[in-house]
């Protein structure tokens, strides 16, 4: 039997990945964000700075082949500060979690924001510590499970989460804020777009941009493979919503 | 986006539905080639699939100890796996012209290659 002509569409892993393998557990969402931002990064034919922080995705920096630096925790968007100030040139990312930017670090990301720093900050949220073993972060949404909240995290005890898209919106720097997920390939697709829009702006000098992508952790959250991506649409993104809360009027 | 879609059970019971089950022939628009040794058995190319002509293994596990895709006649190229792909398991081709290939498992789909326990001398 003759093989029936046919073209590639979608390579293995994208090109800029040194490695596939990676020591992330089973239906972590980490490395679905990741790889969406880099397809942008290909397409725009950018050689970006990235800065990161601690966590998980720590090892999406090792494993990029992207001139990068590892900040203290919640400090990528003020190290992004100085690189982009001797560098004005050069695209900047920042690769951060919500354990790192919003339990750790709030201030760091705040005051960037409204300094107007023209880089890009992007939050993979998926509410909990991964790395350091699943408690409880500052965007853990009422009612989550994590190691430190059994029972489901209860306002009077814990607090409420910190909606730090609305919170970034609010601040006159920021020129693109918006909130994606990978929960799904639709969501998915629906994340590359804002990526891509919150670089584009970078390169035009708008000002702070920012993308929270919403990411599935299993293990963190105590549910199986399979159900994390149901998990997250019930939880976080039920919580918090997808969209873009503060965009340029297009021309 | 319900894992449990044409039956697919969380425990690993085998799928039933479309494209997976009958025999003859079956219009396929694209393939994937699946690398198995890379796969963690997450079960999220299953529940993304439009076609739902993906399954995972259920008495056979990987190198590494994990269950893993298997491809059925019926796909259409449209990638949704590899995008929805935590490990990076998929390779999305899609044929110029539909051609009929026959039902069940999809021959040459699946990539097996040697994994040592220890990884590599990198390591």
């Amino acid at each position: 039997m003759t093989t029936p002509a046919m073209h590639l569409v979608t390579e293995f892993k994208p090109k800029l990945l040194q490695s596939a393998e990676h020591v992330l557990c089973p239906g972590c969402g980490h490395f679905v964000a990741w790889r969406t931002v880099l397809d942008v990064v290909t397409e725009l034919e950018l050689k970006p700075i990235l800065l990161a922080g601690h966590g998980c995705y720590t090892q999406l920096m090792v494993q990029t082949d992207l001139d990068s630096l590892q900040c203290l925790h919640g400090r990528a968007p003020a190290a992004a500060t100085g690189v982009k100030r001797m560098l004005p040139g050069t695209p900047v990312i920042t690769l951060q979690g919500d354990g790192d930017m919003v339990t750790e670090g709030l201030h760091e990301v705040l005051h960037a924001a409204s300094r107007g720093e023209k880089i890009t900050a992007l939050l993979l949220n998926n509410g909990v510590f991964g790395d350091t073993g699943g408690h409880m972060t500052a965007t853990t949404v009422v009612g989550q499970r994590t190691k430190t909240s059994l029972e489901g995290r209860d306002p009077d005890v814990h607090g409420h989460p910190i909606d730090i898209a609305r919170l970034l919106a609010q601040i006159d720097g920021a020129a693109y804020v918006a909130r994606g997920a990978v929960n799904s390939p639709g969501m998915v697709e629906r994340t590359r777009r804002m990526v891509r829009r919150a670089l584009e702006l970078q390169l035009e000098g708008a000002g702070f941009t920012f993308v929270e992508i919403l990411t599935m952790c299993p293990t963190g959250w105590f549910v199986p493979t399979p159900q994390g991506p149901d998990y997250l649409r019930d939880s976080l993104m039920e919580r918090f919503g997808i969209g873009e809360h503060k965009a340029p009027a297009t021309s | 986006m319900s894992a449990d879609i044409d039956g697919t059970g969380i425990d690993g019971a085998r799928v039933e539905g479309t494209g997976v089950e009958g025999t003859g022939m079956v219009l396929a628009r694209g393939t994937v080639r699946i690398d198995v040794e890379s796969c963690k058995g997450c079960y999220l190319c299953v529940t993304a699939c439009p076609p739902g002509v993906l399954t995972m293994t259920t008495e056979r596990v990987n190198q590494r100890g994990y269950p893993y895709p298997e491809l059925h006649a019926g796909c259409t190229g449209c990638r949704r796996c590899a995008q929805v792909c935590p490990d990076f398991v998929f390779e999305v081709w899609k044929y110029d012209a539909p051609v009929e290939i026959e039902a069940g498992t999809v021959e040459g789909s699946a990539l097996h290659r040697d994994v040592s326990p220890l990884r590599d001398e990198k390591h």
